[in-house]
């Protein structure tokens, strides 16, 4: 019994925290190029900026079901499989990428911008200007961002179980839809719960300590 | 030190054109605390944040220690930024950190070493009277303090040219004092050209050694503050100067039977005993009004408003001996 909890529980820590860091490392990056390329911004690009968020746009709009089918030729080129927990990782981190890139462009878009105009003043460079003031300045921002994307991820990664990952969200429809086992999908569900709550706990905290402001 | 040479900013919106900045040519020396006044919306701020070109001009030339800040390139322009500080009306100190870390700023961003950057915040806090402060966050400082370690931000790698944007506008008169004496300080021990931007004419009154007044993007008037409060030229400089007198708007000369005089008058002249020779000299009454003495950078300039009454040839004769005097006589 404990078994057939825990391994669906950590396959789901894996496949959240992997897409979580995957996402970030792609969302970040679009997300201040978001902010720093648009129009009147320290790295002027119009065009690039117009294109750049029609593309998040798109993705954003498509179901994350349908994504998923969409990705699994390319899930099977990164990780040589289509379906199970690995490959769901996939999927996951194009979906959420663009939402970070969107919650990040406003966390940096908090910031007030004569903070952004004085750093200009004391002949900061556009580099200077992201690593020391954009990111240090929003960071509480971000990381109640990131927050939510976890958050996000927890429930997309169930519904990733639905069609062959792994996880909380497959033990759950296993057992309770195939099986009627009301008391295995009742046990994953609070399992899930419990994650969210912590996760949210966990970030509330450090959003709080982290805001000298 | 600093040369503005037919200085013009135009916005366009839409199909209209503003120009904020209208061909401004000034010339402001070395060590000199220049004022910049005018209502909002005159183009002042516009016009000084073109000297570093966080605003890009025009047209016109800008030359800051000889060197063409219009013609720098990217590159060029922000090193030529490292040498002219700024502080802002509304401080814009970074919230997340330390005041010794926003002091410590622009020295990580030319790369010092840890130990020069904490020799020179130190100096530096010690210089803004705020060592107790130094782990403070802004959020935990007052308006004043905040711009204490702006200015200690702006000046921490030895600028030639200090930019006050409205620096002390956000505060109260007490905390504005303070500021401006701080300003001084900086330039008496440091040599530094400062030039600042106000609305406020006490500003100018207490640190400024020349002033020029905007208005629609042009300087209408420039001169000394000693000579603009003896004698301004313009209506928008009178409006200033009698903002800070505040008394004298109610008088109305309707109201009085003799003739009213604004005298103003400085240095030696302001020591004679102006009102007790005309009584004794001339064969006239006068009445004092009002009056006041401002304590500018360079000397005292005294305002008296005065009701002449006796025969018209005598107060004539009066007023032609007070222009002898060295002394600003108007007719109100």
């Amino acid at each position: 019994m404990a078994d057939l909890i825990l391994t669906p529980t950590l396959e789901t820590i894996y496949m959240v925290l992997a897409a979580t860091i995957f996402s970030l490392l792609i969302g970040f990056p679009l997300g201040i190029l978001l902010v720093i390329t648009e129009k009147g911004n320290i790295w002027e690009k119009p065009l690039f900026n117009k294109i750049l968020s029609g593309i998040i746009n798109i993705l954003r709009s498509i179901p994350f079901i349908i994504l998923m089918i969409l990705v699994f030729p390319l899930a099977k080129l990164i990780v040589g499989k289509s379906i199970g927990t690995t490959a769901t990782i996939v999927p996951l981190s194009i979906a959420a990428a663009p939402f970070v890139a969107r919650i990040m462009e406003s966390s940096i878009r908090e910031i007030d911008k004569g903070v952004i105009e004085s750093s200009l003043a004391m002949g900061a460079s556009v580099g200077q200007i992201i690593r020391r003031v954009l990111i240090p300045e929003s960071l509480p921002s971000i990381i109640s961002g990131i927050t939510l994307t976890i958050i996000n991820l927890i429930g997309y990664s169930a519904m990733a179980g639905a069609i062959g990952g792994g996880g909380l969200g497959n033990l759950a429809i296993r057992f309770g839809l195939y099986k009627f086992d009301t008391r295995v999908m009742l046990i994953s569900l609070v399992i899930i719960i419990i994650l969210v709550q912590g996760v949210q706990i966990i970030g509330t905290r450090l959003t709080i300590i982290l805001d000298k402001r | 030190m600093i040369k503005l040479d037919g200085l013009t900013k135009e916005f366009h919106t839409g199909n209209r054109k503003i120009t904020a900045v209208d061909r401004v040519s000034l010339n402001i020396k070395k060590g000199e605390i220049y004022g910049i006044i005018g209502l909002s919306g005159a183009g002042k701020s516009t016009l000084i944040r073109c000297l570093n070109r966080l605003e890009e001009p025009t047209s016109g030339d800008i030359i800051i220690d000889n060197v063409n800040i219009t013609s720098l390139n990217k590159e060029n322009l922000r090193k030529e930024r490292k040498e002219i500080g700024m502080i802002f009306q509304h401080f814009n100190l970074l919230s997340q950190k330390t005041v010794y870390e926003n002091i410590a700023f622009p020295l990580f961003l030319e790369k010092w070493s840890k130990n020069d950057v904490k020799n020179r915040v130190d100096e530096l806090l010690r210089f803004v009277e705020l060592v107790d402060k130094r782990d403070a966050y802004p959020s935990q400082l007052s308006g004043g303090q905040k711009q204490r370690v702006a200015i200690a931000r702006a000046i921490a790698n030895n600028p030639k040219v200090l930019l006050s944007d409205e620096g002390t506008s956000a505060l109260d008169p007490q905390t504005t004092k303070a500021i401006l004496n701080l300003l001084k300080k900086i330039r008496d021990e440091f040599d530094l050209t400062i030039v600042m931007i106000t609305h406020q004419m006490e500003v100018v009154k207490q640190v400024c050694d020349r002033v020029a007044i905007m208005e629609d993007g042009k300087v209408i008037e420039e001169n000394t503050v000693e000579n603009l409060f003896k004698s301004p030229k313009t209506k928008t400089a009178k409006a200033f100067i009698s903002s800070i007198h505040t008394d004298e708007e109610v008088l109305n000369p309707i109201d009085f039977k003799g003739k009213l005089i604004r005298l103003a008058f400085m240095g030696e002249s302001s020591k004679k005993p102006i009102v007790s020779r005309l009584i004794k000299t001339f064969n006239i009454d006068v009445n004092i009004l009002s009056g006041s003495i401002d304590t500018l950078q360079a000397t005292n300039v005294g305002h008296l408003i005065l009701e002449l009454i006796g025969d018209k040839e005598e107060v004539e004769k009066s007023l032609s001996y007070l222009r002898n005097e060295n002394i600003n006589v108007e007719v109100i």
